[in-house]
């Protein structure tokens, strides 16, 4: 992809992926879901989502699957909150290109 | 690379931050592993990269998240990440910490950039600021004609030093051994002078000639501001 994703839309998005999971979802399923939609190394969600879960916007509980134990992630009302803020920052910032980009806004 | 020896290779190059990090790190890819099966194994190390890349990124984000946001030395890790371009929404240290860097080079590049555009536009303002500024330019430039000077002069006794060396062993060849010997001798001792001017020609170039120059534009940037400040006050 020829943009960059920041931090924050990063974050936006694990916060997205996570949040669609009522039940929670775990690290490899979280790293496919974000690669569905956008290029990322797999190295790169790790780090996300400690920082989430340490943010208190995710929590994380373990449950027995196939004999070992799975961790899963599910989105806390902090991250909601916080996720629904990413959604308005990025419904401005995304229309406003887009507005431009289709020469829609006045200069 | 196998598993098994990723992960202890992980390990290894974790093994300096907290017990608890670590650990969970660690737990997270046993369990990105397991879950991605046996048979996406080789995929799944060559798309994390490296243990080295995989450890850098961790540490670089427990750096970056931790209070101390005094230390920004990563850019190297920055680029490996897949998201080297922070200015969306979240400010962190790092990323305050390079803008301010980038602030302080412009400036320094402003003051140079004035100065050059002084140099050029003396002659025009000579007349209203009564030809000052001409007077300082000229003194500016004068350790550069030194240093020119003394340039060429060292250039000048090497090419002498080399040359009666040259004819000094020239002579000691073809009979007259004394005068040979002399001759080289005479070249040594000029070559040895050439090296002296050249040590100073450096120690100037890189210590005196900054020294002076920042002086210079201390000096031109207190003039600048008093005039600024005089017609304000008008």
């Amino acid at each position: 992809m020829v943009f960059n994703t920041g931090a924050a839309l990063l974050d936006a998005i694990v916060l997205a992926v996570v949040s669609k999971e009522e039940e929670g979802t775990y690290g490899y399923k979280i790293t496919q879901d974000v690669r569905s939609v956008l290029e990322v190394s797999e190295s790169t969600l790790y780090p996300v989502l400690r920082r989430l879960q340490k943010d208190e916007c995710l929590e994380t509980y373990d449950m027995a699957y196939a004999g070992r134990n799975r961790r899963y992630y599910k989105i806390t009302e902090k991250g909601t909150a916080q996720l629904n803020l990413y959604r308005v920052e990025w419904k401005n910032y995304s229309t406003k290109i887009s507005k431009l980009f289709e020469g829609g806004i006045e200069l | 690379m196998n598993r098994a020896q990723f992960m202890e290779q992980l390990k290894k190059l974790l093994s300096d931050i907290s017990e608890e990090e670590r650990q969970e790190a660690l737990d997270y890819y046993e369990s990105y592993f397991d879950d991605a099966g046996e048979d996406q194994e080789a995929n799944v190390i060559r798309e994390l990269g490296s243990p080295g890349k995989v450890a850098a990124i961790i540490k670089a984000d427990l750096k970056d998240s931790s209070q101390d946001y005094g230390e920004y030395t990563e850019k190297g890790f920055e680029d490996e990440r897949v998201r080297p371009e922070p200015e969306m929404m979240q400010k962190r240290g790092g990323r305050a910490e390079r803008g301010y860097h980038a602030e302080r080079k412009g400036g320094n590049a402003g003051v140079i950039l004035a100065l050059i555009l002084l140099v050029f536009v003396s002659p025009l303002i000579k007349g209203a600021v009564g030809g000052i500024l001409g007077v300082i330019v000229t003194l500016a430039l004068l350790p550069f004609l030194i240093v020119f000077g003394i340039g060429a002069a060292v250039l000048v006794l090497f090419a002498v030093g080399i040359t009666a060396f040259g004819a000094g062993i020239g002579a000691c060849f073809s009979g007259s051994v004394g005068f040979g010997i002399l001759g080289a001798g005479i070249g040594c001792i000029v070559l040895a002078v050439a090296l002296a001017g050249l040590v100073f020609l450096i120690w100037t170039a890189t210590r005196v000639l900054p020294m002076l120059l920042r002086k210079f534009v201390d000096f031109c940037s207190r003039l600048v501001n008093r005039n600024m400040k005089k017609e304000a006050g008008l």
